[in-house]
C-alpha cells in the first residue's frame, strides 16, 4: 500500500494520526522557510536525495485552523504554532500583553519571510539565534505538545534541550505557545543586534520584562539568544535586580552578571568577544529602559 | 524517484495545472513548467526577493514556497497586477519616476509594494515603505526612486479612492 | 533649461524609458527567460581546492550516465588557452600577458575554477553526472596574501617563476626633498576587501547552432564582442560565432569577462543541441570575478597653510588565481592615486600579485574606489592636524582645468570639484541631534575622480546606425549592451532630439553581433560617451540629408530647417513646413540616403616610452563629492547612515532621471563597500558563500540619497555629457568613513566598518584614554 505523499489534514487529530502511522513518518511542514533552503543546500552539495526518506512524505500544517490564530483562553494567551510572524507582529492581543514578542516576530527575516514563517517553526528549528525565543522565555511561556497519545505542556525553557535539539518527540507536534496573562501587561523590551536592519541573523538578541513595586524591582526576566547553544535566561541578573531600585547604574552593575549564562562563539558574523560586550551593554540598556517604562 | 503530484494553481486569474515533486519550489514550477518567466530567481533561498509573488494576496518568496503548498491557491504576478492598457498606479509610478534600471528586481519590488498599499489605510511613510520592501534587494537604484514611486502611487490610489 | 542655456526638447529631461515599461509589466525576457525546444542543461564541475595539481580526470562514468550528451575537459577545447596582451603598457617587472584558460589543465589556481563541463537532458542529470566525474587532485600549499606572494620562495600560483602580474610607478618632482620641507606629514595603511557584484540576475545563457551553422550564444553579458574570443577558443573564424545580449539584469563589471559563453559554445557544438547554463547564487559568488583587495600605504605632506607638497603611495593588489583585467585595474589606481588634488611631488609604486584566491577583475570603479578610500582618509587626517575643516583643506588643493595629474596630463574639460564639495556639504543641512545618550553623530565628505572612456591607447571606437523608415518611424541599430543604465534608451533619446520625432517613434535594436553595428563594451563608463557620440553623428548625418531635401522642397537654405514634432519647418516661418514622412519619401525616391552608419573614435594615443606611467591615459574624468551624516551606537558599534548627498558635474544629463539614478545607485554601492560587503576567504575558500552571509544594503539600511547634479556642459560625450556610472560609486565609502571618524574620534583604516570593528576601536580608545585600569 502506497502511503499518501502529501498530506494536508483538515484537523489536528487527522494530523496526529498521520504521525502515529507505522512506516515512513512524514516530514512536518508549515511555513517551510527553514526546511526548503536546507533541502536545497543538501541537493546542491550532492546529497543523494532519492533515498531521503524524510522528504518522501510531507504533512502540511500551514492551513490547520486549530493551529492558526491568537486567542485568550482561560487566563492565557494561546498562540497557534502555525501562526505566521506577520500575524503575530500585528496582533492586538500580542501588542497589548507581550509586546516584546510582537517586536521579535516583526524582526525575523523580511516582510516576505514573515508572511510564511511560523512561531512553531522558529521554536522547533531551535537555532540559538531564534528571535522569538528570548521574548517568549522572558514571558515564562509554555509550549503545548500533542501526539495521538495525548497532550502535554512544557515550560519553554525545558523545550530547548541542547544545540538545535528540542524535547519534541518524533510523533509530536507543537500546537500552541502559551503565555499567562496574570500580571500583564508588564513593561518589556526586545532588542536585536544584527549586521543590517533587515534579513539579518541575530548576532545578539535579548528580551526583558520588569515588574516594579513602587520604585523597587519585584521581578525581572531577562533572556538572550545567539550567545549560547540554546536561548537562555540570565537568572543571575534577575536575582541581582530583585529588591533594588533600577536606575542606569544598577542596570549596568547587574548586567555584568550576564556572563555567567552565556558562552558566545566566534563565527562568520562576529567574535565571541564582541558578543560578550554587546550582550552586557544591551542588557544594561534594556533593563534601564524597561524600568523607566515601568515607572511611568 | 520522488512522487509526482498534480496541482492546480490560479495564476493571474487563469487556472494552470502541472505535476510537481514534493520538494519542488513554486518559483521553479512557475518559471520552468508554466512559463511564468516574469517571476525571477536571484538566490533560491529567500534573501533577495526577486521571486516575490502574491500568494492569496500576501507577498511571499516563491523560492521558499513549496509548489504543493500553492495547490488550489491564487498567485498574482506583475502581469496580474496591471497591463499597459490598464496599469496599476505602481507600474505607472515606477515608469514615470525612474524607479526601474535593470528591472530584474522590479517584478518582485512592485508586488511587495502592492501588498503594502493594500494593507495601508492612508499613505505610508517613507520609513514604512522602506520596511515593506526590505526583503527586495536592488543593486542599481539605491532605492530612493523606488520609494518615491511607491509614495506617489499610494497618493494616487488614495486620490482615486476619494474621488470614487 | 540645460547647461550653457541651450534649450533642448528631450535632452536633459526625465523622459520615461521604453524598457521601463516592458520591465514593470513583466514582459522583458532576460537570458534565462527564453524557451527553446530540445534545450539541454549544462553544469560546470569546479575545483574543490584553491591550489592543486590535477593528477587525472576520469569522465567515463559520467559520460555513460542517463541523459548525458557530453562531458568535456581541457583536452576537448581546441584552444584552451589564450593570452591577451595588455596593450603596450610598460611594466617594471612580471609578465604582461593575461592568460585566459577555459578549463583547468594540469593545475587549479583557485577554488571554484572550472574543471569540466556536462550537458544533459535535465539539470538533475547534469548535476549528477558532474558529481560522477572522478578528478584526482594533488593539493598544494598555495599562497593567499598578495604581499606574501611577492616574497622570494612563495608558492608559484601560475607557470611563471614570479607571482608578480605587473608593476607600475609614477615619479614627479622630488618627493623626499618635499617631505623634508613639509610642515605636516600624515601616514597610514589602508585595506579594502574582496567584493561581489551581486547583480540580481545570475550569469546565464543559451547557445545553439543556427540554420546556417553559426554558433549563436544568447548571454547576460556586458561585452558581446567576446564572440571573437569564443571563435578563437573553438578554432572558428570570427564571422561564424554570434553573441546576443538581451536586457541584462545588472553587470557592474562582473559580466565584463567571459562567464558562460565559451562553455555553452563548446557544449552546443559537441552535442548539436541548444544548451543552457544558469549559475546558482552560490556558484556566482564562488566562481566569478571579484573586486580587488588592496593594501595601500600613503604618506602625505603639506604646508602649514594646507597645501599638499608631496605624496608617497605604495600599493599591492590581489589578482587572485588569474590576471584577467588586473593590470588595467591597477593602472587606473595609479593614475587616480592622488585623487582630484594638485600634488607637485609624487611617488607611486604599485604591484599586483597572483594568489590562490578567487580571481579579481572589473568592478564598478575599476581601481578608483580603493585609492579614493585611502587618499580621502589622508585628506581628513591632514585637515585635523592642520586645524582646518575637511572642506577647507580640500578647497585649497583641488585640481582645475589645465592642472596636471601626477602622470603629467593636463585636464582639458570642466573640473567643478569645488562646487560639488560646497553643494554636498551644504546639502547635509542642520546636524541631527543624538537620539539617545549612547549615540554619537558625525558628518564627512569625500571627493573623487574617475575616468570615463577606455584607456586611450586601446584606440576605442563605437558605431551606430540611424535610419528613417518610409513611414517616418525611426530605427537605431547599435551593439549596445543594456545593463540597466538606460544604454539603449539614451541613444533613442539622442536620436529623438536630433530628428525631432517622439521617443515612441523610435525602435532600438541592440546587442547582436550579427545584426547591430558594434558599439563596444558596456564598461569603463564609456557607453554614453562612445555610442552616444556615434549615434549623434549618425543622426546628424540623417538630419543633414533630410534637412537638405526639405530646404529644396520649401525653397529655403537647409540651415533654416528645424526638425520638430515629426515635421520639417522653417525657422521663423510657421507657415512653411512639411510632414517629415513626406520629406523622407522624397529622399528615398531621389536616391538620397535616409540612414547613416557612423563611427565615433575616442582620442587615440600611443604610450610614451617610459618606465613610468606618463601622459594621457584616459579620454576624460568626472569629478564629484559625496557627503554623509551617520549615527553610531556606542554600545554595539552599529552605524546608521542618516543622510547621503551625491554632488557631481555630469556635463549634461541626457535623461535626468537616469542620471540621478546613477548618482543615487552609485552612492549606495559606496555605502555597501563601507559598512557591509566583504567576501571572506579562508585559505582561498569562500566562506561568505550566499546572500545570508555576504550582505548588501537593503532599503531599511539607507536614507534617501540627495542627488545634486551640476551641468557644466564641459564633457566629451554627446551634448557635453560626462560619464557617471562609475564616478558616482567612487567616493561614497570614504564619505561614510570620514563621517564615522568624525563621530567616534577614531579612524578605522580597513573596510568594511562592521559593528565589531567600530566597537573594538571605541574600546581601544577608551583603554588608551584611561590612565588607570579600573575594570573588575
Amino acid at each position: 500500500m502506497t502511503l499518501e505523499p502529501y498530506l494536508r489534514p483538515a484537523d489536528l487529530d487527522e494530523a496526529l494520526a498521520a504521525l502515529a502511522e507505522p512506516g515512513a513518518r512524514p516530514l512536518v511542514v508549515a511555513g517551510a522557510t527553514d526546511l526548503v533552503p536546507a533541502r536545497r543546500k543538501a541537493r546542491l552539495n550532492g546529497a543523494s536525495l532519492d533515498g531521503d526518506a524524510a522528504w518522501s512524505r510531507l504533512l502540511d500544517l500551514s492551513r490547520l485552523d486549530d493551529l492558526c490564530g491568537i486567542r485568550e483562553v482561560d487566563g492565557r494567551l494561546e498562540i497557534g504554532a502555525a501562526t505566521t510572524m506577520a500575524a503575530i507582529a500585528r496582533d492586538a492581543l500580542v501588542a497589548r500583553f507581550v509586546p516584546a514578542l510582537a517586536a521579535a516576530a516583526g524582526s525575523v527575516g523580511s516582510p516576505l519571510v514573515r508572511n510564511r514563517a511560523t512561531v512553531g517553526g522558529n521554536l522547533v528549528t531551535a537555532s540559538p539565534s531564534a528571535d522569538t525565543a528570548p521574548a517568549l522565555l522572558a514571558a515564562d511561556a509554555t509550549v503545548r505538545l500533542a501526539s495521538s497519545a495525548g497532550r502535554r505542556e512544557l515550560p519553554l525553557a525545558e523545550f530547548f534541550v541542547s544545540y538545535r535539539r528540542t524535547a519534541l518527540r518524533p510523533d509530536e507536534i507543537v500546537t500552541h505557545v502559551l503565555v499567562s496573562l496574570a500580571g500583564r501587561p508588564a513593561a518589556s523590551r526586545f532588542e536585536k543586534v544584527g549586521l543590517r536592519n533587515a534579513d539579518a541573523i541575530s548576532v545578539v538578541c535579548a528580551a526583558c520584562e520588569i515588574e516594579l513595586e513602587g520604585r523597587t524591582c519585584r521581578a525581572a526576566r531577562i533572556a538572550l539568544g545567539a550567545v549560547a547553544p540554546v536561548p537562555v535566561r540570565a537568572f543571575a541578573v534577575e536575582t541581582a535586580l530583585r529588591g533594588r531600585e533600577v536606575g542606569d547604574a544598577a542596570a549596568a552593575e547587574c548586567a555584568r552578571l550576564v556572563h555567567e549564562h552565556i558562552s558566545p562563539i566566534d563565527d562568520l558574523r562576529a567574535s565571541g568577544r564582541y558578543r560578550g560586550w554587546v550582550a552586557e551593554a544591551v542588557v544594561a540598556r534594556m533593563i534601564a529602559d524597561t524600568a523607566r517604562e515601568a515607572r511611568v | 524517484m520522488s512522487d509526482m503530484r498534480e496541482i492546480e494553481i490560479e495564476v493571474n486569474g487563469r487556472p494552470l495545472r502541472t505535476t510537481v515533486a514534493l520538494d519542488e519550489t513554486l518559483v521553479d514550477v512557475l518559471r520552468h513548467k508554466l512559463d511564468v518567466f516574469e517571476v525571477k530567481n536571484g538566490c533560491g533561498q529567500g534573501d533577495c526577493g526577486a521571486c516575490t509573488v502574491l500568494l492569496d494576496g500576501a507577498a511571499v518568496n516563491s523560492c521558499l514556497t513549496l509548489a504543493v503548498q500553492a495547490d488550489g491557491r491564487r498567485v498574482t504576478t506583475v502581469k496580474g497586477l496591471g497591463t499597459p492598457e490598464d496599469p496599476h498606479p505602481l507600474q505607472t509610478a515606477f515608469i514615470e519616476h525612474g524607479a526601474v534600471q535593470c528591472g530584474f528586481c522590479s517584478s518582485g519590488m512592485i508586488l511587495s509594494a502592492a501588498s503594502l498599499l493594500a494593507q495601508s489605510a492612508g499613505v505610508p511613510s517613507r520609513a514604512e515603505i522602506r520596511e515593506a520592501i526590505s526583503g527586495n534587494l536592488c543593486r542599481c537604484t539605491g532605492y530612493t526612486k523606488i520609494v518615491d514611486a511607491i509614495e506617489v502611487a499610494a497618493r494616487a490610489e488614495l486620490a482615486d479612492e476619494r474621488s470614487a | 533649461m540645460s547647461a550653457q542655456g541651450r534649450q533642448y526638447r528631450v535632452i536633459g529631461r526625465g523622459v520615461p524609458r521604453h524598457d521601463a515599461r516592458d520591465k514593470v509589466f513583466g514582459r522583458t525576457r532576460y537570458a534565462d527567460d527564453f524557451v527553446m525546444p530540445g534545450t539541454l542543461h549544462a553544469k560546470v564541475l569546479r575545483s574543490r581546492y584553491a591550489a592543486a595539481r590535477i593528477v587525472s580526470i576520469d569522465t567515463s562514468t559520467a559520460a555513460a550516465m542517463p541523459g548525458v550528451h557530453a562531458v568535456l575537459t581541457a583536452r576537448d577545447v581546441p584552444h584552451n588557452e589564450t593570452t591577451s596582451k595588455f596593450g603596450q603598457t610598460h611594466s617594471a617587472g612580471g609578465g604582461f600577458e593575461g592568460l585566459y584558460r577555459v578549463l583547468a589543465d594540469k593545475k587549479v589556481r583557485y577554488l571554484g575554477e572550472a574543471v569540466a563541463l556536462v550537458a544533459a537532458e535535465t539539470l538533475a542529470q547534469a548535476e549528477a553526472a558532474a558529481r560522477a566525474i572522478d578528478v584526482t587532485y594533488d593539493p598544494q600549499p598555495g599562497v593567499f596574501d598578495p604581499v606574501t606572494a611577492l616574497e622570494p620562495g612563495a608558492y608559484r600560483v601560475g607557470e611563471e617563476d614570479s607571482n608578480l602580474v605587473c608593476a607600475y610607478k609614477v615619479r614627479k618632482g622630488d618627493v623626499e626633498a618635499a617631505f623634508a620641507q613639509a610642515d605636516v606629514v600624515v601616514e597610514g595603511e589602508y585595506r579594502v576587501p574582496f567584493g561581489d557584484h551581486v547583480y540580481l540576475e545570475l550569469e546565464s545563457g543559451t547557445a545553439w547552432i543556427d540554420e546556417d551553422g553559426v554558433i549563436t550564444i544568447r548571454a547576460s553579458t556586458q561585452v558581446i564582442e567576446h564572440f571573437r574570443d569564443v571563435a578563437d577558443i573553438l578554432g572558428l573564424p570570427h564571422n561564424r560565432v554570434r553573441v546576443i545580449a538581451p536586457m541584462v539584469g545588472g553587470g557592474f563589471g562582473g559580466k565584463e569577462d567571459i562567464t558562460v559563453e565559451a562553455y555553452l559554445a563548446l557544449l552546443a557544438r559537441a552535442t548539436g543541441r541548444p544548451v543552457r547554463l544558469t549559475y546558482t547564487r552560490e556558484e556566482s559568488i564562488l566562481a566569478h570575478s571579484k573586486r580587488h583587495p588592496y593594501v595601500m600605504r600613503y604618506r602625505t605632506g603639506a604646508t602649514a597653510d594646507g597645501r599638499i607638497v608631496a605624496m608617497d603611495v605604495d600599493m599591492v593588489s590581489d589578482a587572485g588565481g588569474y590576471p584577467f583585467l588586473s593590470p588595467w585595474v591597477l593602472l587606473y589606481s595609479v593614475v587616480m592615486a592622488t585623487g582630484p588634488y594638485i600634488v607637485p611631488n609624487l611617488r607611486v609604486d604599485a604591484r599586483c600579485a597572483l594568489t590562490n584566491n578567487t580571481f579579481t577583475s572589473a568592478y564598478r570603479g575599476f581601481g578608483a574606489p580603493q585609492v579614493c578610500f585611502a587618499y580621502e582618509s589622508q585628506m581628513d587626517e591632514l585637515a585635523e592636524k592642520l586645524g582646518l575643516t575637511p572642506l577647507e583643506l580640500r578647497l585649497r588643493n583641488y585640481l582645475h582645468t589645465g592642472d596636471e595629474l601626477g602622470t603629467g596630463y593636463a585636464l582639458e574639460s570642466a573640473v567643478l570639484t569645488d562646487e560639488t564639495a560646497r553643494h554636498a556639504w551644504q546639502a547635509l543641512g542642520e546636524p541631527t541631534a543624538p537620539r539617545s545618550p549612547h549615540e554619537v553623530i558625525g558628518r564627512g565628505i569625500a571627493s573623487g575622480m574617475q575616468s570615463y572612456g577606455r584607456l586611450v591607447y586601446l584606440h576605442d571606437s563605437s558605431r551606430a546606425f540611424v535610419g528613417f523608415e518610409l513611414d517616418g518611424s525611426v530605427v537605431v541599430r547599435s551593439g549596445v549592451q543594456d545593463i540597466g543604465g538606460g544604454q539603449a534608451s539614451s541613444i533613442a533619446q539622442i536620436t529623438a532630439e536630433v530628428l525631432g520625432v517622439p521617443m515612441d517613434d523610435i525602435t532600438v535594436y541592440f546587442g547582436d553581433t550579427a545584426l547591430t553595428p558594434l558599439a563596444g563594451t558596456t564598461t569603463a563608463t564609456r557607453m554614453l560617451y562612445m555610442s552616444g557620440n556615434a549615434t549623434l553623428k549618425a543622426a546628424r548625418a540623417v538630419r543633414r540629408a533630410v534637412a537638405g531635401k526639405a530646404g529644396e522642397l520649401l525653397g529655403v537654405d537647409p540651415d533654416r530647417i528645424d526638425l520638430v514634432d515629426r515635421t520639417a519647418r522653417v525657422e521663423g516661418d510657421d507657415q512653411k513646413s512639411l510632414p517629415i514622412v513626406d520629406v523622407v519619401r522624397a529622399c528615398a525616391s531621389d536616391g538620397i540616403p535616409i540612414s547613416d552608419l557612423a563611427q565615433f573614435n575616442a582620442p587615440f594615443r600611443d604610450l610614451e616610452e617610459s618606465d613610468c606611467v606618463v601622459g594621457q591615459i584616459h579620454p576624460d574624468y568626472t569629478f564629484g563629492t559625496h557627503a554623509a551624516e551617520v549615527a553610531v551606537d556606542t554600545l554595539t558599534g552599529k552605524v546608521t547612515v542618516l543622510k547621503l548627498v551625491a554632488s557631481f558635474d555630469v556635463g549634461q544629463s541626457i535623461n535626468k532621471l537616469s542620471a540621478q539614478g546613477q548618482l543615487e545607485g552609485g552612492t549606495v554601492t559606496g555605502v555597501g563597500y563601507a559598512l557591509l560587503e566583504d567576501v571572506k576567504m579562508d585559505q582561498g575558500r569562500t566562506v561568505t558563500g550566499a546572500l545570508d552571509t555576504y550582505l548588501v544594503p537593503t532599503a531599511a539600511d539607507l536614507p534617501d540619497v540627495q542627488a545634486v547634479m551640476l551641468e557644466s556642459g564641459g564633457g566629451k560625450g554627446p551634448f557635453g555629457a560626462k560619464g557617471i556610472g562609475e564616478p558616482s560609486s567612487t567616493s561614497g565609502a570614504p564619505a561614510v568613513a570620514n563621517a564615522i571618524a568624525d563621530a567616534i574620534g577614531v579612524r578605522l583604516k580597513q573596510l568594511p566598518f562592521t559593528p565589531e570593528r567600530v566597537l573594538t576601536a571605541l574600546k581601544e580608545r577608551e583603554r588608551s584614554a584611561a590612565p588607570v585600569a579600573s575594570e573588575r
